[in-house]
């Protein structure tokens, strides 16, 4: 920063020793719980052995949030600048800006504890932190460090506790949580590069539902790269969870990202994951810099490809939305009226595993084609009739009231039926 | 919209109805023009009631017991009079006699299963629960991507609530019969045989699994253990359906339902189980979050609703004789006689409301406008 001196200019040389509140301030970055976890997460697995799996044990309470890996561990000089912003031995990988340990720490509690120790060592280095106390005495320049000896030598790793926490931990965050980190850590879960564990419950990889087959897609655009596979799945509740879980030298980046997509699809949507490579991503780990020419490059070619590959279903018939979810299947008129042993038998064989029941109203004694359908689609009936009693209980999408089906749906037609919106289309 | 505020209009008879199959709103109010009195009167005693409702329900399921029972007699004694009847005396005495089998049907029945049921009353106090749920939801802070499958899910658990209708209770008991089966080995053996059966398409497979079905069916039906006992208690309603349908179908129906849905059943069974407390918790929950008012009427509409699911399946149980009553011995007899007065006639399937909507075309004029004449007198069981 030199620059000439004029003649009427002093030169001084100014303290810009970062006000202490920036240790409380770099945890207000927006996160939610399932990403700050997520940063951590991501430091234990970048600290795995080379081809070993790694174990992460992750214990959420009201109180405490405990996450323990069985990684390599810190040595002391890496354990002792765990604490300072912006340090980090990760050139060229996610973790390179040095912040995420610290931001989501601060982002879930006013006060953490690192304990690190490493194989063949019998030292553990352990750092404090705690909110109050760093901003009464704390120094930039004399941070506490204990070094405690006479540690197990087999054992390396490392343990994060966050205490006093600053975000309500209740049941329904929990779920999300799980969900969250079944999705993010999906691809080292399914690849047998880790096992994490949730209040004691092992993680599965979360594995979208796809109708048909997954496409490859490899496409090249200049420096950058986008290799992986997309296909289709029938919306979900959440109108917006489709679209991208987007990677970067294999670590997730974005979640449901719409990167080349319309943002209006509708039943049946694109779903997929992408490997990217030559764009750069934000600090935080969360989104890739959009205002990068790479990134225009990549959403370019990805438009392209996929501007012919957004289906527009249409719409044949709408009705009470009598039992939620979404499911696509061949359509079966079942007649539950006309009379004769030998008719029930005759209709109820129509209906295989998962087909849609396409019938007037339903009847009690047809309980078993009820309950080998995918779905059931009424002429008539309203919120209490029992079709819509028997679909909930059973637990399968249904639309009564239709007026129609029997006549504008045909025997073996694909139809999927929006239990969620009332509506079936021609698949 | 409060209940005690609730516009007139929901209590009036209602112009249409969503599972009108039948079209027995345009029938019975032309036919039988005191059930309107009858049902708006009914309607303001009973539409925020939810014991009253119940109380009413069983007199009226009751109702149809006994005045089914006083018909059949009647119709007994009939035949037994009338050995050699010509066809058109036999063709009027069965117009008169739907005529009286579709009062007491439509003052005792239809009110409860579909003026009540899936009327407007019904779909007020449905779309109530369903907002309430919603409300219930959304002060708990549940974040925005997690909102809507929450409301359904809460929905879907309030509207079911801890009944267990015909359907459900079926399934249900197809578990409790597969772990009774279970408990013997040879038992246990036999139904694995036999879902290995299922699971194939052939006809033979398919004969094949009927002969081993039909191992527990007489086990079931002739059996004097405990055991028999328990599962033909289990299976009463398909062991109904059988009777009056004269074959084991519906037995064979049930049991390989039972059988190809084994792991379903239990977990369905887990579900209901849970429901008593989950409902228990939501009533809980809701009792802190809604104002004393509020509280008041989210309970009252999912306990009407839940009024409303539960007698539909309560009246469905007439069933069982009423149906058998009319395609039997009602349009059984008529399709014999019409089929050879007037070779327009053809057979089909029919409900309760066949005569008005099918034979009236078919049938002599004289009995024509016996089906279209209004009877205008209020229903009783002593005068039906």
């Amino acid at each position: 920063m030199k620059h000439k001196i004029q003649k009427n200019e002093t030169k001084k040389l100014i303290d810009i020793t970062p006000h202490k509140s920036l240790l409380l301030k770099v945890g207000q970055t927006g996160y939610n719980l399932q990403e700050a976890i997520s940063e951590l997460v991501d430091n234990s697995i970048d600290a795995r052995f080379p081809n070993k799996k790694i174990n992460i044990d992750l214990k959420v309470s009201s109180d405490v949030i405990q996450i323990s890996d069985d990684g390599i561990g810190m040595n002391e000089e890496t354990a002792a600048k765990s604490i300072r912003l912006g340090f980090s031995n990760k050139k060229g990988q996610l973790g390179e800006f040095g912040l995420g340990l610290k931001t989501a720490s601060t982002f879930l509690g006013h006060h953490f504890t690192i304990v690190t120790s490493q194989k063949e060592s019998t030292d553990e280095f352990v750092v404090t932190y705690d909110e109050d106390e760093w901003m009464t005495d704390g120094d930039w320049n004399k941070y506490p460090f204990t070094i405690r000896h006479g540690r197990e030598k087999s054992f390396s790793g490392t343990t994060v506790i966050i205490e006093k926490l600053k975000i309500d931990i209740n049941q329904n965050i929990l779920e999300r949580l799980q969900q969250e980190l079944s999705v993010r850590f999906g691809p080292f879960i399914k690849n047998k590069i880790l096992n994490l564990t949730i209040n004691g419950k092992l993680a599965e990889a979360f594995e979208p539902k796809i109708i048909g087959k997954r496409n490859k897609i490899n496409l090249k655009v200049g420096k950058q790269a986008i290799t992986g596979w997309w296909g289709y799945q029938l919306r979900g509740l959440n109108r917006d969870y489709f679209g991208f879980n987007t990677f970067r030298r294999g670590r997730l980046v974005t979640t449901y990202d719409k990167i080349g997509l319309n943002p209006n699809q509708e039943i049946k949507q694109i779903i997929g994951e992408l490997e990217i490579s030559g764009v750069p991503i934000s600090h935080d780990k969360k989104n890739w810099q959009k205002g990068t020419s790479s990134y225009k490059a990549v959403y370019e070619a990805l438009r392209k490809y996929f501007v012919d590959k957004e289906p527009r279903l249409k719409k044949i018939l709408s009705g009470f939305c009598a039992s939620a979810g979404i499911v696509e299947g061949v359509a079966r008129q079942v007649n539950m009226f006309s009379h004769g042993i030998k008719h029930m038998e005759q209709e109820i064989a129509k209906v295989n595993k998962g087909d849609i029941i396409v019938t007037a109203m339903t009847r009690p004694h047809f309980l078993l084609a009820i309950r080998r359908a995918g779905a059931i689609v009424t002429d008539l009936g309203g919120n209490l009739c029992h079709a819509a009693i028997v679909a909930r209980e059973f637990n399968i999408p249904a639309v009564v009231g239709t007026q129609s089906a029997t006549s504008v749906i045909q025997d073996g037609q694909r139809i999927i039926v929006d239990g969620n919106d009332g509506i079936i289309y021609e698949a | 919209m409060k209940p005690n505020h609730m516009n007139d209009h929901l209590l009036k008879f209602p112009q249409t109805l969503p599972n009108d199959i039948e079209d027995f709103i345009h029938f019975y109010p032309n036919k039988f023009p005191a059930i309107i009195k009858e049902y708006e009167t009914l309607a303001r005693k009973c539409f925020q009631d939810p014991i009253g409702f119940m109380k009413m329900g069983d007199r009226h399921y009751q109702d149809v017991v006994k005045g089914f029972k006083k018909l059949a007699a009647e119709r007994e004694a009939w035949y037994q009079a009338h050995p050699k009847a010509s066809d058109l005396d036999e063709l009027t005495f069965l117009v008169e006699f739907d005529g009286r089998l579709n009062k007491l049907f439509a003052f005792r029945f239809w009110i409860v299963n579909y003026l009540f049921a899936d009327g407007p009353i019904h779909e007020y106090y449905v779309d109530r629960l369903k907002q309430y749920a919603r409300r219930l939801i959304e002060v708990e802070g549940v974040e925005i991507h997690d909102y809507e499958s929450r409301a359904i899910a809460l929905q879907r658990d309030l509207m079911q609530g801890e009944y267990a209708d015909l359907y459900l209770q079926d399934a249900l008991n197809c578990e409790a019969t597969i772990a009774l089966l279970r408990q013997d080995k040879k038992t246990g053996k036999l139904l694995d045989e036999i879902g290995i059966l299922i699971s194939k398409k052939d006809a033979k497979d398919k004969e094949l699994s009927k002969k081993k079905l039909d191992l527990i069916i007489n086990l079931a039906r002739h059996g004097q253990s405990a055991m028999a006992k328990k599962i033909k208690d289990h299976l009463h309603h398909a062991f109904a359906q059988a009777e009056w349908r004269e074959t084991d179908l519906p037995l064979y129906n049930t049991l390989t339902q039972a059988i190809e849905f084994e792991e379903e059943n239990i977990r369905l069974r887990q579900r209901q189980d849970e429901l008593h407390e989950k409902i228990r918790q939501i009533l809980i929950r809701a009792k802190k979050i809604f104002k004393t008012a509020e509280f008041k009427e989210f309970v009252l509409c999912y306990q009407m609703a839940g009024c409303f699911a539960k007698y539909k399946d309560v009246m469905g149980q007439a069933d069982d004789v009423l149906i058998p009553m009319w395609n039997k011995n009602i349009f059984g007899r008529m399709f014999d006689i019409v089929l050879k007065m007037n070779p327009d006639c053809y057979r089909r399937g029919l409900g309760p409301g066949g005569m008005f909507y099918f034979f009236v075309w078919f049938l002599p004029d004289e009995l024509k406008a016996k089906v279209m004449t209004p009877d205008k007198k209020s229903f009783s069981l002593k005068s039906l």
